[in-house]
């Protein structure tokens, strides 16, 4: 039966009002458990995250700072000011590619691995079975995931910034006739201390993003596999999404008040 | 039972109503005797998991009270006299009412397939607050009284192993109430008489409540002392197994449940 339109529009708002009270249910729960959250559990989960995404990570940041240098070398030196091109792949990168990549990687890699691990937990019934058991899930499987991962999001940004700048240091120094010494010192040059805040707060604000959509999604009722797939594939696309969102808003926060 | 005491109850369910899409739970009024075991019977898709779950308050997942759900179960196993359903996921987990006080036995067991079977009884028992060696003691008391050995993996234990693990991990907690949904479904002929032989053994103390689902007449034979039958969401008859042998039997004989009591 079809709903008139308005009525539909209600179901859909509804809807939305429950999502976004399952995802503050998640945060509030990291946030109220964080005492209780063991260090061994955190650092378990952290390592999950951090360690196994970094050759990923590692990898794409090396390859995305040469490619920006390809890009802009090719313009500036047509212009005659390709000595700026270090500037450039400095603060493009500290600022917005390092960790908005970083961010959508991690939704692709972190957030899928938290919908899919607690999807299982809660389809295998081993989440009903801890509730039956008095087992604080918050402590348990919550809060040390969202922690490891929005900590996990924050190193591996930081890791991606390095990463990426050696990067672009590499094919700069060589495609601008610079040595990499000189590269470094003009991309060190173009940097101010609010850039790299800008990054790493952005990543902090992402890793919460994902670790938000991939624990909701993870902890949802299923009632089979399907759904299972159905709601990892939700918080994978849901995170990007909403990372991308973010990454305006959080530019235009920032920009407003630390410039 | 003649000759013993008259028994208080363990459940008082009071205008329970339960909607879950097209399905409706309606139990306007239901005592489960303190002390005794008794039978859910009824068809499948009847209500009888549904009502334990709200027994045991396993109801709905993580997130939410699920909606829908209105009425009293007051419950007279703890410390004081406790109206269920007005407890929040947070007060249940503070008063550590579910393992300690109220021990469930789900269907698909919820075992941790990344533990060993000690493991699935110790974790359990720690993460609740018991202290690791009282809660290592527990599994390997459990664990042999079960049957099985500690070191094996989950992976490799049999359907029967599975049932037998869930049932230790319950019992390790020393419940003062079982709520057991279907625990001996699909076992071999000699796995089901041992888990038989143990629930007729637990059934046994007078001290414990049980509330089984089943769908099997040796099953109520051995340990029912009170019987409720379920039909389409509601009660259709209940009260003790003496009272009741007509209409179970009628029931295994296939009989509809509208007419066990006709």
């Amino acid at each position: 039966m079809r709903l008139p339109r308005p009525a539909a529009a209600g179901v859909g708002v509804a809807a939305f009002g429950r999502e976004a009270r399952a995802v503050g249910a998640v945060l509030g729960a990291s946030l109220r458990s964080l005492p209780r959250m063991r260090a061994r559990d955190f650092w378990e989960q952290l390592g999950t995250v951090a360690l196994s995404a970094l050759p990923l990570v590692g990898i794409a940041a090396l390859f995305a700072g040469m490619v920006i240098v390809l890009t802009t070398s090719l313009e500036l030196t047509r212009l005659g000011i390709g000595y700026r091109v270090p500037d450039i792949v400095a603060v493009s990168f500290v600022r917005e590619l390092g960790p908005v990549f970083t961010a959508l990687l991690m939704s692709g890699k972190a957030g899928a691995g938290l919908a899919s691990e607690l999807g299982m937990v809660t389809l295998s019934g081993q989440a009903q079975a801890m509730r039956a058991m008095s087992v604080d899930i918050d402590r348990e499987l919550v809060a040390p995931r969202v922690w490891g991962c929005v900590v996990g999001t924050l190193m591996l940004t930081t890791a991606a910034i390095f990463l990426g700048l050696i990067g672009g240091m590499l094919l700069g120094s060589a495609k601008l006739g610079l040595s990499p010494v000189h590269y470094l010192n003009r991309t060190i040059d173009a940097l101010a201390p609010a850039d790299l805040a800008c990054g790493l707060l952005k990543a902090v604000g992402f890793g919460v993003i994902i670790a938000a959509m991939g624990t909701t999604f993870g902890l949802k009722e299923k009632a089979d596999a399907g759904v299972l797939g159905r709601h990892t594939m939700s918080a994978v696309v849901l995170a990007s999404f909403m990372v991308l969102i973010a990454d305006h808003v959080f530019t235009t926060l920032i920009m407003a008040t630390i410039g | 039972m003649s000759g013993e005491a008259p028994v208080g109850s363990a459940f008082e369910v009071r205008e329970l109503v339960w909607r879950l899409g097209s399905f409706e739970l309606r139990v306007p009024e239901l005592a489960i005797p303190t002390g005794r075991t008794t039978a859910l019977l009824g068809r499948s898709a009847s209500g009888k998991s549904t009502l334990l779950s709200l027994l045991g308050r396993v109801e709905g997942s993580y997130f939410e009270r699920p909606e829908g759900l209105s009425g009293e179960i007051w419950f007279s196993g703890a410390e004081e006299r406790l109206e269920l359903l007005g407890l929040t996921e947070r007060e249940l987990l503070k008063r550590r009412l579910r393992g300690p006080v109220l021990g469930f036995v789900f269907q698909r067991e919820g075992l941790f397939p990344h533990l060993s079977p000690a493991e699935n009884v110790t974790w359990p028992l720690e993460a609740a607050g018991v202290a690791r060696a009282e809660a290592s003691a527990r599994a390997e008391r459990m664990l042999a009284r079960v049957g099985l050995a500690p070191g094996r993996t989950v992976a490799t234990l049999s359907g029967g192993e599975r049932k037998r693990l869930a049932l230790a991990r319950a019992l390790a907690f020393e419940p003062r109430v079982l709520l057991l949904d279907e625990p001996l479904t699909g076992l071999d002929p000699e796995a089901l008489e041992g888990l038989l032989d143990l629930l007729a053994e637990i059934a046994a103390d007078r001290g414990r409540t049980i509330v089984i689902v089943t769908h099997q007449e040796r099953d109520v034979a051995r340990l029912a002392e009170h019987v409720v039958f379920m039909d389409g969401g509601e009660v259709a008859a209940s009260g003790p197994r003496e009272a009741m042998n007509e209409a179970i039997a009628r029931f295994f004989a296939g009989r509809p449940v509208d007419e066990l009591t006709r």
